[in-house]
């Protein structure tokens, strides 16, 4: 309830944007920020006046620069918490953002629980109940539908293994302190070597999990999906058709598209981040050679494929190439410019399930894409971490096994090994906003998003 | 004799009148015991043993605060154990066999030497209170009044109570010692609100009559260190012994439950789950087909022997057919039967950290009375009880421990914030900070505040300072030296499982390994220096455990923020709009010390403690 160890947060508004902030506050928050944000005058951050924006670099967890941006430290009690205060003005990308905090985190701060800087201003009184609340209320308005989301997501698919899993971790502590407790009892001996066993499944459980957050974190981001196709195809006039409105810059001439151009679209309530790519191609030159890299690397790392052909040409060696880069993946073929006279493109029956006739000029048959890009986006359920908080939390408690893991393989006594798996369930309950703690929120301040 | 000013009347000589009359007296103040039966001070009719699992750590703490029964269990110890060895040092507990005759002449001839400390048979009948409420006297049964500024009520068992064997009810105490009736009425009439809680005990043999062939021997440890700071090796003479019940003894004893007065409903008091009865268990577990049972020597100058494991409040018939069962009992004489006894105690929520009741100033209670169970949670109470009574009539801060402090007020935080619904024991399990107030370092830990308060010698602390000191001194002797690859190094780290070194090693780095002890580096440190027992152990823990030690400190860092923030005694929690209802309700009934216990009330959310915040932060602008 008191803590004040360094917590940090985004706390801007939905990225990418302008502008992202990264908040901390606590006792050290200055500590952190020295080690993440370095003046570009050369004295360190706590060296430099409060509450003046300074100019400088953010720095990575391994001492790179992110980013040339403005910080500002805020010296409790003055401040919006009431403590020792900072935030990082950064470029509002996700990539600098999601750096940034891990860098923060590295430095020394844990992730913020939800609400916690308001709770903090609020228990050192720097405002009152009713005050406390309207800024409760305001945020929970605006993130009403992700709180729903995340709520549902916590309560189907991946809350049960976690509740099973803390259950678990609870029922081996239990057993040792049973054991240690009541030696005069006949109580089955504490089994350390298959409870160290079940520890590090439990592990791996968790950072399989984390992980997935990591590799799509589509709830949030949006189902990546890459457009790909040869020059010329109409990928780009596609993805403006798809997006709405003109966002890629669609020219007769090929190799027009030469970096990933991203864009976040919404079909039937489900988030999709659609990338339109460069035109795959032999012979292109330098700059066009590295976007076709990209384009390789945006199908690589995409959920879902839609590769684009020209219907109203026959089918090219490099047709074939892009026909090689979505076997096996999660893929539609879209035969563009069925508006004209058409050609055999009988061949992709046997690469794809699913080939759509469209023209992007005029939109005919776009609600085909549009329901098979539905159909296909991972279910919800398979999307397990929502936050970044959560995502942090889990990759804490899995942590904490490896390290209780790590006491077993050592051959460190019980005891210790069963701190960390406490640790770990205690972790977990948060995950699931269980009040495990009784420092863990609940009340009004449950209301809150991370970072306000 | 012309009835002298006493300051401060303890009531009872069980292991927590004892405590609170010894520190009192220790504290200069004039200190009036009395006990029913002067025969029955500092009685264990229960197991004749102290220590145990967590309790173990209490006696430790008792002992590093200044109290009495470490070593009064060193001095009567017949066998001594670490518990929990192989487990690690977070649940270490030491335990004694005691002979129970010679604990109680011990802690006799204590309260008799104790300078400012009269101990007298009597039967303590009411306290009287002045104008204001506050403590006045003492009046005992006899008619006799003492005034007094401070009473402690440590009256254990006694308070109304019942004893059950089958279906014959006694009205009389523990080991057919006299009830105290008066004191439960005048107490009730002072608005202390008394409840019924249950215990009981097992019988006791007479060991001439069992056959000890068919168990399993079991042996006292020969280097352990006892109880009290400094106390050397203890005496380890007698042998405990190990048998089991089987499905005949079950049999017997379901045969008869509908005699039993705890299933037939005659016993209404609350009984403790922990320490359940042969009956229970057999109830609870049917599938169990054999509970385990030590056969503990009461003494080492009486044939009787206590039978752990078999507490009973069936017939004696039923007793002796039970008994009779069991391998190795086939011809067992019993000597005394077990029995279930009901008794009036407080709940523990009208109580301050202090142990100073809420309701009467200069009132505090301690022990059995309070809700607690055992000897071990009795005496850490009555210390407590003791020094706030002392501090109280000198006019002094009183003293209060925080669950950081370790077990002695971890119990009294759980009994006075949580209360309870049946007779509390002390359980590793219950301090969140076991790695940190381990049973090693209660000397560290709680010495300061024993000197403190007058009852731990400058010297004692001296000494004591003076082990860690050279802990201290020696970790960084081993952080600083390196060895060198070798053989003999190599060999040794072959041997323990564990990997060889190529570039040398500090030693430090070396000892961290879980296989390496500190003696085991001996052969590869020639400059070490010659260390007590006691210092060896902190540096192995300090060092082998250092992350974790780490840790648990900065959590007790961020408790103490909590504990810090003291809340006026004035507050009218009842007016708090703030509040939500039920934590209104609460906090009124409890009446927390600090934010950090209203925080672990039951019932009280974070978002009442912020609205309580808000509310002091008002207060203070004004």
């Amino acid at each position: 309830m008191f803590r004040s160890d360094v917590i940090a947060a985004y706390s801007g508004g939905r990225l990418p944007g302008a502008i992202g902030i990264v908040r901390m506050s606590g006792d050290g928050a200055f500590d952190v920020l020295d080690r993440i944000f370095r003046p570009k005058r050369g004295k360190k951050m706590s060296e430099c006046n409060f509450n003046q924006m300074i100019y400088g670099e953010l720095l990575a967890a391994d001492g790179q620069t992110l980013d040339i941006c403005l910080a500002c430290a805020y010296k409790g009690p003055h401040s919006y918490t009431g403590e020792d205060m900072a935030e990082i003005f950064c470029h509002g990308s996700e990539a600098i953002v999601a750096a940034a905090l891990r860098s923060a985190y590295h430095a020394g701060a844990r992730p913020a629980e939800a609400g916690e800087f308001t709770k903090r201003g609020f228990l050192r009184g720097k405002m009152d109940l009713t005050a406390a609340e309207a800024v409760a209320d305001l945020i929970y308005a605006r993130t009403e539908q992700g709180a729903k989301n995340a709520a549902a997501l916590l309560e189907g698919y991946h809350a049960r293994p976690l509740a099973a899993m803390k259950e678990r971790l609870l029922g081996l502590i239990a057993h040792f302190y049973a054991v240690c407790d009541y030696s005069d009892e006949d109580i089955e001996p504490f089994a350390y070597a298959q409870a160290a066993a079940q520890v590090a499944d439990d592990a791996r459980a968790l950072e399989g999990l984390y992980e997935g957050y990591l590799r799509s974190s589509a709830l949030k981001d949006g189902v990546p999906v890459a457009v790909v196709g040869r020059p010329n195809v109409g990928k780009s006039s596609l993805f403006n058709r798809l997006a709405g409105f003109e966002r890629a810059i669609v020219t007769d001439e090929a190799g027009t598209t030469r970096d990933v151009v991203g864009q976040h679209i919404e079909l039937e309530g489900r988030l999709f981040h659609l990338m339109d790519t460069a035109g795959i191609r032999e012979g292109a030159g330098q700059a066009e050679r590295m976007g076709i890299d990209r384009s390789y690397a945006a199908a690589r790392d995409a959920s879902l494929i839609v590769a684009v052909f020209d219907g109203s040409r026959p089918p090219s060696a490099e047709d074939l190439e892009i026909l090689r880069l979505c076997r096996g993946r999660t893929a539609a073929a879209v035969v563009n410019k069925c508006d004209l006279p058409a050609c055999d493109w009988a061949v992709l029956a046997d690469a794809f399930d699913t080939v759509l006739p469209l023209s992007a000029r005029t939109g005919e048959g776009l609600e085909g894409l549009t329901g098979w890009l539905c159909q296909n986006a991972p279910d919800s359920g398979e999307i397990l971490i929502t936050g970044q908080r959560q995502a942090a939390l889990i990759r804490e408690a899995a942590e904490a096994l490896r390290q209780a893991q790590q006491s077993a393989e050592l051959g460190l006594t019980a005891d210790a090994f069963l701190l960390d798996a406490e640790r770990a369930a205690r972790l977990i309950g948060q995950v699931l906003g269980e009040d495990v703690d009784i420092d863990i929120t609940e009340g009004i301040f449950s209301r809150f998003c991370v970072g306000k | 004799m012309a009835i002298e000013q006493y300051e401060i009347a303890v009531i009872g000589a069980g292991h927590a009148g004892i405590e609170a009359a010894l520190a009192a007296a220790r504290m200069g103040c004039r200190v009036l015991c009395l006990c029913t039966c002067l025969d029955a001070v500092g009685n264990m009719p229960c197991n004749p043993s102290v220590g145990g699992t967590a309790k173990g750590q209490l006696v430790r703490e008792i002992d590093a605060l200044g109290g009495e029964m470490a070593r009064a269990a060193d001095a009567a110890c017949i066998q001594f154990r670490m518990l929990n060895r192989g487990k690690g040092p977070a649940v270490y507990s030491p335990r004694a066999q005691v002979d129970r005759m010679a604990y109680r002449a011990y802690m006799k001839s204590a309260l008799e030497h104790c300078p400012g400390l009269t101990l007298m048979q009597g039967e303590a009948a009411a306290v009287e209170t002045d104008a204001q409420g506050a403590v006045s006297a003492v009046r005992l049964a006899s008619g006799l009044r003492f005034p007094v500024s401070a009473v402690v009520l440590a009256t254990g068992t006694y308070l109304c109570s019942r004893t059950f064997a089958g279906e014959v009810s006694t009205h009389a105490g523990p080991d057919g010692m006299l009830p105290a009736d008066r004191l439960s009425t005048a107490l009730a009439e002072l608005g202390l609100p008394l409840r019924r809680f249950k215990t009981g005990t097992p019988a006791r043999l007479d060991g001439r009559t069992v056959d000890y062939s068919v168990m399993q021997r079991q042996e006292g440890e020969t280097d352990g260190e006892g109880f009290a700071f400094g106390s050397g090796t203890p005496r380890a003479q007698a042998a405990c012994y190990l048998t089991y019940t089987n499905e005949r003894t079950h049999d017997i004893i379901r045969g008869a439950l509908d005699r039993s007065p705890l299933f037939s409903g005659v016993i209404e008091g609350v009984g403790p789950r922990y320490c359940p009865s042969i009956e229970d268990k057999v109830v609870r577990f049917p599938e169990k087909a054999r509970h385990q049972l030590f056969l503990e020597p009461c003494g080492l100058d009486t044939s009787e022997v206590y039978l752990q494991g078999l507490s009973t409040s069936l017939p004696e018939d039923v007793q002796i057919e039970m008994i009779h069962s069991i391998a190795g009992l086939e011809q067992a004489a019993v000597m005394r039967f077990g029995y279930a006894i009901e008794y009036d105690c407080l709940d523990p929520l009208c109580l301050q950290a202090t142990l100073e009741t809420k309701a009467v100033p200069g009132l505090y209670a301690a022990g059995q009375l309070c809700g607690s169970s055992g000897y071990e949670e009795a005496a850490g109470q009555g210390l407590v009880a003791g020094i706030n009574a002392a501090l109280r009539v000198q006019g002094r801060e009183p003293f209060v421990l925080g669950r950081t402090d370790g077990y002695i007020g971890t119990l009294i935080d759980d009994l006075v914030t949580k209360g309870t619904n049946e007779p509390y024991r002390m359980m590793t399990s219950r301090s969140e900070y076991r790695l940190i107030a381990r049973q090693d370092n209660a000397d560290r830990r709680l010495m300061g505040y024993g000197r403190a308060l007058g009852l731990i010698s400058q010297a004692r602390y001296d000494h004591m300072e003076e082990k860690y000191a050279r802990a201290r001194a020696e970790i960084e002797r081993l952080r600083h030296t390196g060895v060198a690859p070798s053989d003999t190094l190599n060999d040794l780290l072959a041997r323990r499982g564990t990997s060889p070194v190529r570039d040398g090693a500090a030693l430090l780095e070396l000892l961290r390994r879980p296989q390496i002890g500190y003696n085991d580096l001996a052969a590869v440190d020639p400059g070490r220096p010659d260390l007590p027992r006691e210092v060896i152990e902190q540096v192995e823990i300090e060092v082998k455990y250092e992350g974790y030690i780490r840790r648990g400190m900065q959590e007790i860092e961020d408790q103490k923020r909590l504990e810090d923030r003291v809340l006026p005694d004035d507050i009218d929690y009842l007016s708090l709009g703030l509040l939500r209802t039920e934590a209104r309700l609460k906090l009124d009934a409890v009446r927390p010390r600090t934010l950090g216990q209203a925080g672990r009330i039951s019932g009280v959310s974070p978002a009442d403690i912020g609205g309580l915040i808000v509310y002091l932060s008002s207060r203070e602008d004004k």
